[in-house]
């Protein structure tokens, strides 16, 4: 009896140490902790980076002080060059510079845990690119993406709205304490792992910058359409009937009504503009019905106005503009801030149609009826 | 009280997941505490006789739980494409329950069983009167899902004697739970996530299949007997034994020994409720393979219902039957090479080599989703040729960081293998406390900044 009291003691203080040492290492892990430094590697964990880097004052420093938000997801990212856009906006003088804040998977849902923390003021624009692919009703568990991932971008009761979540992991994310630990310790150990790495392999690591996170992506090359037609109908991605959700309880699509709530009560203006693709990308993996629902229901949106689509080779593979892709789209962006325009005037547009027509030739005929 | 809190405490455990499942657990625990009772009833000497009835609706219940939960979709798909085959129109899915898999069906089902069947042979003359202690005895949390399967004449009076537990109890139980977090959160997921993308679809490059077979022999091991080591080591904090699963399983010179070691439990129930019932070695080497073959078969299909496992089961068979068939062979070889250490040694890792190449090549088929990508890897493994790998041994420079590193925590994996065999460390570490504070602060850091999210523990699934 008295081994076994000896015994539980142990266990109390052993308990007690574990508590202290996991607060300890947890403390070890801040968002910019040395290691989470060299270990940082995800989209959203740049934006936020990118946000405690923003000094507010300085970039409404120029005439008229307004800002017009770039958030959206990584088709976004590579759709504008802000470097180019704001030497354009002040060569035309305008009251607006822009800041972006554009991450892989950053969908309505992810974009909104950027949007709540921004500083936005009355005339302020936020502009956001919706792209049919985020509507699926299993978003969340399509993308794969981390729970941290999800939690970093979200709050708590956001979380709690997350249909496809079961009780237990919205419990879990909940009480996920401390959170910053939860949030930042898989790039705290990339950088750990990094260091560790470095006697095998020779050098020092050094701090990644987060550019292709930051600014874009520099890929140019093409992959071959003709292979992907061919698998389109087993591929991942391609939407099937019964695969668009465009519920108002969808995960990006409650997180709209945020987005537009948010903007609203600081007085700015929204602005939402659809990630089309290449011409080919809609007749390949999503079925009519899809195209069709979608279509109409992002024309009905207040918001929504019309981008000009890039040329074929303006992309990179099937959404993510390349540098000529990015040309076309960042000097539209530059006019649209003047005028304002709903729809692009027509020089600014290459034919649909003639756009079409060069891709058709690799379809199979069901590919080939007409979507509307 | 202990009793009855630990029995809610594994329910909660249990019904976290899905709590509508606690039902199935709870009715296997009524209909075997039933059955025991009125097979504990009968005289020892007549239980064989007028104790089938009770056994009967035991095995009957457990197995049709099992049977319906995890077989049913199964033999509805076989039948629709043998009905399909005949001629017969039949669209397959929509006849498919799809059914969720209990999570550890296959273990307390099993446990159940045995508890029944021991009663019956008389292995245990009393039956647990207590329903409390015989309900935690199925439920009890640290190995409920994924084993070990433990007998009730060892876990079931641990539950009666009063609590007791020792300081080198405590030491041991928090070394094992820490050890068993590296294995999983450290090495397993790391693995796990190296491997996965080779699985999603059919084998591309040769090389690649190859590294991602030997890649999960050593994921399987580290995540399964992971698993054990966590309950073990609760068990041990509070104040219980479990027994130990695995017994040095990764680096052995033969398959049959590789059973003797790998998860032990099972192999234990495998062989004292079907093997020697069948007759085991008994009945001449004929039907001593038969035998094998069979509780090999039923091995594959308690895994799972799919024609992989069927194919597992009977390539582990047909190993041990041909280990049989070359034993005399093997010897004489054995024999010619411990003439000097240096031609000892190297003939032993040659063999452990062979054996863990072979069950790599046994385990395509218990990692791959299908039969089609099981079988697109085993044609790029064995039917491209060895051009494939006299290049890459030429050019190894070309194997991904990711791989690279997965390997490295393979070699980890070995030395501390070899390092408890020869050198008996975890007795070494338990004795001297400022060895154990010391591991066990390196255990506590690594799980801390080095574990990552993997996918749940493999044998979940079953």
């Amino acid at each position: 009896m008295a081994e076994t009291t000896v015994a539980v003691r142990h266990i109390r203080g052993f308990t007690v140490l574990a508590l202290v040492l996991y607060v300890l290492f947890a403390w070890m892990v801040q968002p910019d902790s040395i290691m989470v430094r060299y270990g940082r590697h995800n989209g959203s964990s740049w934006n936020l980076w990118k946000f405690r880097q923003l000094d507010e004052e300085l970039e409404r420093s120029h005439t008229g002080g307004r800002i017009l938000w770039l958030v959206g997801s990584s088709m976004l990212r590579d759709s504008f060059d802000v470097e180019e856009l704001n030497r354009s906006l002040t060569q035309n003088e305008s009251e607006y510079r822009a800041i972006k804040f554009g991450q892989s998977r950053g969908a309505t849902g992810i974009s909104r845990g950027i949007l709540k923390q921004l500083p936005l003021r009355e005339g302020d624009v936020v502009l956001h690119g919706m792209s049919v692919e985020n509507q699926r009703r299993d978003w969340v568990e399509f993308t794969q993406l981390p729970d941290w991932r999800i939690m970093m971008m979200n709050s708590s009761s956001e979380i709690w709205n997350i249909p496809s979540w079961g009780w237990q992991k919205k419990l879990e994310a909940t009480v996920a304490v401390p959170r910053t630990f939860f949030l930042y310790q898989e790039e705290a150990m990339d950088g750990w792992t990094e260091w560790l790495n470095a006697p095998f392999y020779g050098e020092a690591p050094t701090e990644p910058k987060g550019r292709r996170h930051l600014e874009f992506r520099r890929k140019t090359k093409l992959k071959r359409t003709q292979k992907m037609v061919d698998e389109s109908e087993t591929f991942r991605n391609h939407m099937r009937s019964g695969d668009l959700d465009l519920h108002p309880t969808q995960y990006n699509i409650e997180a709209l009504s945020d987005f537009r709530e948010i903007v609203e009560s600081a007085g700015a203006t929204l602005v939402l503009f659809e990630h089309v693709g290449r011409t080919i990308y809609k007749d390949i993996y999503l079925d009519d019905d899809i195209e069709r629902d979608w279509n109409r229901w992002f024309a009905a949106q207040p918001e929504a106005i019309q981008f000009p689509v890039p040329p074929d080779d303006g992309y990179y593979d099937m959404k993510h503009p390349n540098a000529k892709g990015r040309a076309v789209l960042t000097a539209y962006l530059v006019d649209w801030v003047t005028h304002r325009w709903d729809q692009p005037p027509m020089d600014w547009v290459t034919s649909w149609q003639q756009q079409r027509a060069k891709t058709t030739s690799m379809l199979s005929p069901s590919q080939q009826e007409p979507a509307e | 009280m202990k009793i009855w809190f630990l029995l809610v405490m594994s329910y909660v455990f249990y019904g976290f997941w899905e709590p509508t499942l606690c039902s199935l657990i709870m009715l296997s625990t009524v209909v075997d505490y039933g059955c025991g009772r009125k097979i504990g009833s009968i005289p020892i000497e007549q239980r064989r006789s007028k104790g089938k009835p009770w056994l009967g609706l035991s095995l009957a219940v457990n197995l049709g739980l099992l049977g319906f939960f995890k077989y049913c979709d199964f033999f509805i798909a076989e039948f629709v494409h043998a009905a399909g085959w005949l001629g017969f129109a039949m669209e397959g899915d929509q006849y498919l329950l799809n059914l969720i898999l209990p999570v550890g069906i296959s273990f307390y089902t099993f446990q159940t069983m045995a508890y029944s069947i021991d009663l019956y042979r008389g292995d245990i003359e009393h039956p647990e009167r207590h329903f409390g202690r015989f309900a935690l005895y199925v439920a009890f949390f640290p190995q409920l899902v994924a084993g070990p399967v433990e007998r009730a004449p060892h876990l079931l009076p641990q539950f009666s004697r009063p609590f007791r537990i020792s300081p080198n109890m405590v030491r041991e139980g928090i070394f094992m739970i820490l050890l068993g977090f590296v294995k999983k959160v450290v090495i397993a997921d790391r693995l796990a996530r190296v491997i996965e993308p080779f699985y999603l679809s059919a084998a591309e490059s040769t090389i690649d299949a190859a590294a991602a077979m030997l890649l999960f022999t050593c994921q399987i091991y580290v995540d399964f007997s992971s698993y054990s080591d966590i309950a073990i080591g609760l068990g041990l904090l509070l104040g219980y034994n479990i027994r130990p699963n695995f017994n040095l399983p990764f680096v052995v010179p033969s398959i049959p020994e590789r059973w003797r070691r790998w998860h032990i439990s099972m192999s234990h129930w495998f062989r004292d409720y079907i093997f020697i019932p069948l007759g085991g070695s008994r009945k001449g080497p004929v039907r001593t393979q038969v035998n094998i073959m069979l509780v090999m078969f039923l091995s594959g299909l308690w895994h799972g219902a799919s024609n992989n496992f069927v194919m597992w089961g009977l390539l582990n068979g047909a190993t041990m039957v041909g280990h049989k068939v070359l034993v005399k062979p093997l010897r004489v070889v054995s024999g010619a090479m411990e003439r000097t250490e240096v031609t000892r040694v190297c003939y032993y890792y040659l063999c452990c080599w062979v054996t863990f190449c072979t069950i790599a090549s046994i385990n395509i088929f218990f990692r791959c989703p299908d039969w089609e990508t099981a079988t697109s890897f085993v044609e790029a493994i064995f039917c491209s040729g060895l051009d494939p790998y006299f290049k890459f041994l030429l050019k190894p420079g070309r194997m991904d960081r990711g791989l690279f590193e997965a390997f490295s925590w393979v070699f980890v994996v070995f030395c501390a293998h070899e390092g408890q065999r020869y050198f008996d460390l975890r007795t070494k570490i338990l004795t001297n406390p400022r060895v154990w504070s010391a591991v066990c602060l390196f255990f506590f850091w690594w799980v801390i900044n080095f574990g990552i999210t993997g996918p749940e523990f493999i044998y979940y699934q079953f």
